[in-house]
């Protein structure tokens, strides 16, 4: 039997388009626009999906994003929330979390034993004995779980937006709509955002049996979309809110990131259901959520209703059900007070004429069970002592229905407004937490500000609208709109202050999510945990995955009670992204991984250079030749640099031009070194310290002129040392100008015995020993390409860095290989070079020292010139030499016919039962025949010859001994 | 109008020059400089930036007159740094071309938002960049520089973006 | 996220910005004893209240000022700080 209604004009659905579905192996239509639920309410399939952890049945509750025991796979994805997505032709859907279906799922069995697994049960029972654990973790997870994951899931990638506007309005309701009119009347670019997928908040299905709303609507929409300065988004949700304005929206395509000069906060509230025995069978639901079946779907949410309520709404909900042909039995009323419709309430007043019981101060006590326990079929009702909240459960009596509306009051959509910093306060006109002080920018309007009456919600909209404009000094006058034009709420809360019905026999549900009873929060207090927020971490309120939209509230009421507190001093649980769970797919995104590529990037690769990421940079690690292994790629390249010639592109070295008169003294004080007296044309070394004295990086400073500098600098730090430039020569304000060349120039190094020859062909500069010797820097031309060569000895004795304009370099390099060729030369990676300049004894900052290293635990004394006035580190230093050297980096090989387990870096230097220190660098050498390496030992152990013990990663230790550097000695030229 | 066109223009001629001295060195080359930090103007057919508050970067035609005649000056001056440019650069444009920037920048790049003369030095795609808005023929054409070994990755990131905005255009 | 003002280039999101520590004047390293130098490296005085503190607007290369207090997060005033040392020099 079908429960779609004819035709209305406000519904979502388009009757000319039928779609076909499957559910749990069943064929179902549906319309276009219909919901995976509406649709199957339609069709009158009630049990649409089982509780997380009883796996009670459970059908419709609040069709606003929170049905969460409604959680489908299509067999892609997975946690489809059915109560909200839109059903599409070919759908096969199932629900998730079932042994065997949703009708019959096996795992049913856990409601039945459900009193001997109260809250705490499975932190209490399975963490003992431990090595259990995992078996029960297992067990319990499946039977607990939500959706199956997919690893087989496409990799979609969402695209993630930017945008900007002058306002943000969340929620298209009557407050939002108003709001987002004023505001764009008067110039402002707006963005309005719904998460539903037509505008209009309640105003589309709160109708109270008459048109007035509808009408708003249609007049309330012609405003906005007439204004081209609104942007009205829906069928996406504002997520979170982030400092200065920033709301990311998230749609089904990506997320849009709003940076907004403003925001008016016109969510709404949720509505929460009364708490009573099996208030979650299916059939029991929302007033609002009935609501929303009939006027957006055309579907009676029932044929035989009772509505259970707390407040005048639920006099609004009976009039809609009696528009939409289900007759309703009774409204039973929880307050005493709204005998015969009390209140004033014209809504009461309609319904007593329509020949409606009413039970005033009586509670709906228990509702009852099909057989098959599949929905409800009738209600125990008894007489309610709301002042004690008590069911005076002696006369009850029992009416039949095949369905129960309830409306027992609100809680405020107000995560928004708590991520921004509000300070909230309990109203106690509206039972509801309202706002009370708003952050600079953010502005609420309408329920989450507890205003109800719909006229006043409107109001309350333009209100804010008005304080956005004078906030944004766009207002041509100053408008005098005070929060007190819109009228304080009076007459009956929206909102019960207690709608709880007490049963022995429990099974009255606070949390849906999780199937959290009243007696578990009893249990939690009685085991202590009566602060909400150690409460809802035992409890796991509000923890699901609707995060407690429909339970917080009533959590918090329940703990006041029991505490015999007022509920604002039980105060809320933190509010935190997202508002609505949102795909992992979504936050994933386009990642962007920006990486450097030097000129010579396209014949590494055409040479079978394997990368390496070092810094932003791909660098050439080594290069493969068929049938080599790593390890072989290296020595071979390492042997042709210590026997014939190998270049390497150093063009990521950080590389700065220090300019100007005061330029020495720049390095003088930037660097431990002297700088003043140096020649043009030579270079020499330079480290930084931090002011604690510790090495941060050190380089090469060549000397070109006597008002320029030009500085290398190792690839890693090169950004931040130029950074650190800037700072220094914004506190010195020296004659000096810095320009970094790193991206502009590369750089190549030609290293080995053959390198002067090969470089002779290429340059009219005179390389031979005596006018260019070590230490030296000349500009010349390089295979006609203007070029500085460095001869530093990073990697060989015999070794020139050639800097050239980076677009040049490939031709540098093409030419040096030519020339090279009957010489053997080879090209090698950076980690042949780590391998090269560790035999030439070079320790490497960042490699061989760590964030407290000094340089004398390093080993460069000889490097820092403490008679200077000043540098980075000195004062420190001159500390730091009052005291004995804690540890100290020594050269060590291993023996040469060493076999055992190979240490590796970082494997601790043992003496007895003292960690002295550690290997920092470690390779075999070739050229050598040994294991070389540098590691940290404490002072005693550092003369040359003396032997220390490694333990290397499976325990044994291993001897090594100190010896002196470079490990390879000086070469003759081939 | 194209929905979207990406050209990759790195093989223009440039020139960078920074320090206290910058601008009145430029004058004396009779380069038009723009008035205020962050800003551009057109020398002859030559884009001049104002990257900041002393430092240029002027963009010309290859063998363009503004660019060669700064280039043959050598001299070094006290207070006039030369600051050599690789650069990688692109113009984007075409009716989609919002699209384009939403995803890849942060900041409101509209028209009411960054003004003609404007120069923003900003991240781009994850990288630091210059944007500015230019009109050619009419046209609203957006101008991007990233350094130039950051030249391959952009050109990746704008091109994939590129091609599923296309997709979506074909679609609708 | 959080917007910063950098005083050359305008209003950026936090993304463009890298922090440099708090900003704090260092003792005459020729007349501090080794206890005040110490405690200038290595002590942070870290009570939320107003602070100075280096930020650097990384597209542009700009070093800057900002006055924060780190209890609100609110920034009061950002500028450079040849700037403010130039007005602190004409003042006297």
């Amino acid at each position: 039997m079908s429960l779609r209604n004819p035709y209305k004009p406000s519904e979502w659905i388009n009757r000319n388009k039928q779609i076909n579905f499957m559910f749990e192996g069943e064929a179902f239509t549906a319309f276009e626009g219909d919901t995976i639920s509406s649709a199957l309410w339609a069709a009158n399939q009630k049990v649409l999906g089982r509780s997380f952890k009883y796996h009670r049945p459970r059908g419709v509750l609040s069709l606003a994003n929170h049905d969460v025991n409604i959680l489908m796979t299509d067999g892609v994805d997975t946690n489809i929330r059915a109560d909200v997505v839109e059903v599409k032709e070919g759908m096969k859907l199932y629900a998730v979390n079932t042994k065997g279906g949703v009708k019959k799922d096996k795992n049913r069995i856990i409601d039945f034993i459900s009193p001997f697994l109260p809250v705490g049960f499975y932190y209490k029972a399975f963490h003992k004995p431990r090595w259990l654990f995992p078996f029960w973790e297992n067990v319990i997870r499946k039977a607990a779980g939500l959706g199956v994951v997919n690893f087989n899931y496409p990799r979609i990638l969402k695209r993630k937006l930017h945008t900007h506007c002058d306002l943000l309005v969340v929620g298209a309701g009557p407050a939002g709509l108003t709001a987002a009119y004023t505001a764009a009347t008067a110039g402002l670019q707006v963005i309005l955002v719904d998460e539903n997928r037509c505008a209009g908040g309640s105003l589309s299905y709160d109708r109270g049996g008459d048109s007035i709303t509808a009408e708003h609507l249609t007049t309330l929409l012609q405003k906005v979309n007439s204004l081209p300065n609104i942007n009205l988004i829906t069928g996406a949700y504002a997520a979170g809110y982030y400092p200065d304005h920033l709301i990311p929206i998230v749609g089904a395509a990506g997320i849009t990131k709003v940076r907004a000069k403003a925001v008016i906060v016109a969510t709404g509230a949720f509505e929460q259901p009364p708490v009573f025995r099996y208030n979650d069978l299916p059939g029991v639901m929302l007033g609002s959520a009935a609501q929303r079946l009939i006027y957006r779907y055309g579907v009676k949410p029932c044929n035989n209703g009772i509505v259970f309520t707390a407040n005048n709404y639920g006099y609004r909900v009976a009039l809609d059900l009696l528009d939409a042909g289900t007759s309703v039995s009774a409204i039973v009323d929880l307050r005493s007070g709204a005998q015969g419709g009390a209140y004033g309430d014209l809504c009461a007043v309609e319904i007593a004429k329509r020949n409606v019981k009413i039970y005033a101060g009586y509670c709906i006590y228990e509702a009852l069970a099909t057989s098959d326990r599949s929905r409800v079929s009738g209600a125990i009702i008894c007489a309610y002592d709301d002042k004690n909240n008590v069911a005076l459960a002696d006369n009850k009596f029992t009416l039949d229905c095949d369905g129960i509306a309830m409306s027992a009051g609100w809680a405020p959509a107000a995560a928004l407004l708590y991520q921004a910093g509000t300070q909230m306060q309990f109203d106690y006109s509206v039972q509801q937490f309202v706002p009370n002080r708003l952050p600079a920018g953010v502005f609420a309007a309408g329920k989450v500000n507890g205003v109800y009456e719909l006229d006043q919600r409107m109001k309350d909209g333009e209100r804010a609208a008005n304080d956005v404009l004078n906030y944004l000094g766009k207002a041509s006058v100053k408008i005098n709109v005070q929060k007190s034009n819109v009228e304080k709420h009076g007459g009956t809360s929206p909102s019960h202050a207690y709608p709880m019905v007490p049963h022995p026999k429990g099974k009255n549900f606070v949390d849906f999510d999780e199937d959290i009873q009243i007696k578990d929060f009893e249990n939690a207090a009685k085991e202590g945990f009566d602060n909400i927020e150690l409460m809802k971490r035992f409890t796991t309120v509000g923890m699901g995955p609707s995060q407690g939209k429909h339970s917080n509230m009533s959590a918090i009421r329940i703990l006041a009670k029991i505490r015999g507190l007022p509920v604002e001093k039980i105060g809320t649980t933190t509010s935190r992204p997202f508002f609505h769970p949102t795909p992992m797919g979504h936050l994933g995104g386009r990642g962007f991984h920006p990486h450097r590529l030097t000129s010579l990037h396209d014949w590494h690769a055409a040479n079978g250079a394997v990368f390496t990421d070092i810094g932003a940079w791909k660098r050439a690690a080594y290069y493969l030749q068929s049938g080599q292994t790593k390890e072989e790629a290296i020595q071979t390249e390492a042997w042709a640099v210590r026997n014939a010639a190998g270049i390497i592109d150093g063009s990521s070295l950080g590389k700065i031009e220090v300019h100007g008169s005061e330029a020495a003294e720049f390095l003088e004080r930037f660097f431990t070194g002297k700088y003043a007296q140096q020649k043009v044309g030579t270079w020499r070394y330079t480290l930084l310290l931090d002011e604690a004295g510790v090495v941060i990086d050190d380089g090469v400073a060549s000397r070109m002129s006597d008002d320029l500098f030009y500085l290398s600098i190792g690839t890693t730090n090169a950004a931040a040392v130029y950074r650190e430039m800037q700072r220094c020569q914004q506190m010195w304000q020296l004659d000096i100008g810095l320009v970094n060349v790193t991206g502009a120039l590369g750089a190549i190094n030609l290293a080995g015995p053959a390198a002067q020859k090969i470089l002779a062909g290429l340059t009219d500069c005179d390389l031979s020993p005596a006018p260019f010797p070590l230490g030296h820097v000349r500009e010349t031309l390089v295979a006609n390409i203007p070029s500085k060569i460095i001869r530093a000895s990073f990697v060989s004795d015999m070794a020139y860095e050639l800097h050239s304009p980076m677009d040049q370099v490939p031709h540098v390099w093409a030419a040096l290989l030519k020339a090279g060729k009957q010489h053997g030369i080879r090209a090698f990676g950076s980690d042949t070079q780590r391998l090269l300049r560790l035999e030439m004894g070079h320790a490497m900052p960042g490699v061989d020292t760590d964030g407290l290293t000094n340089p004398f635990e390093m080993g460069a004394d000889w490097a820092v010139k403490m008679d200077k006035p000043y540098f980075i580190g000195q004062r420190s230093l001159a500390i730091i030499n009052k005291r004995p050297v804690n540890k100290q980096l020594v050269a060590f090989t291993l023996d040469a016919n060493f076999k055992g387990e190979m240490p590796l870096e970082c494997n601790l230097v043992i003496d007895g039962d003292n960690i002295n220190g550690r290997v920092t660098s470690i390779g075999f050498s070739q050229t050598i025949g040994q294991t070389i390496g540098l590691a940290y030992v404490k002072p005693y152990q550092k003369a040359v010859g003396t032997t220390f013990q490694i333990r290397t990663d499976n325990g044994s230790l291993v001897s090594a001994t100190v010896v002196d550097t470079p490990f390879f000695k000086k070469q003759k030229e081939a | 109008m194209q929905a979207l066109s990406i050209t990759d223009v790195s093989e223009l001629m440039r020139y960078g020059v920074k320090g206290p001295q910058a601008a009145n060195w430029l004058a004396k080359h009779e380069v038009v400089i723009p008035a205020k930090p962050n800003a551009w103007v057109l020398n002859k057919n030559a884009i001049v930036m104002r990257l900041g508050i002393s430092e240029f970067l002027i963009e010309d035609q290859k063998g363009g007159e503004t660019c060669s005649k700064l280039a043959a000056d050598t001299l070094r001056v006290a207070g006039v740094y030369k600051a050599p440019r690789v650069d990688a650069s692109y113009m984007l444009a075409g009716s989609e071309v919002h699209n384009l920037l939403s995803e890849i920048c942060t900041l409101d790049l509209s028209e009411s938002a960054l003004q003609e003369n404007d120069v923003i030095m900003t991240q781009v795609a994850g990288i630091s960049a210059t944007v500015l808005r230019q009109n050619i023929n009419n046209e609203m054409v957006y101008r991007l520089w990233c350094d130039g070994t950051y030249g391959v990755y952009m050109k990746h990131i704008l091109l994939e973006i590129g091609a599923e905005i296309d997709a979506m255009e074909t679609k609708s | 996220m959080k917007l910063l003002t950098c005083p050359v280039n305008g209003t950026r999101p936090l993304s463009e910005f890298i922090f440099g520590g708090e900003y704090r004047p260092a003792p005459d390293q020729n007349t501090c004893t080794d206890a005040e130098w110490a405690a200038y490296v290595h002590n942070r005085q870290g009570a939320p209240g107003d602070k100075k503190e280096w930020w650097y607007h990384s597209p542009s290369g700009t070093w800057f000022i900002a006055e924060r207090n780190t209890l609100t997060d609110k920034v009061a005033r950002t500028y450079l700080l040849a700037d403010a040392n130039k007005l602190a020099e004409d003042s006297k």
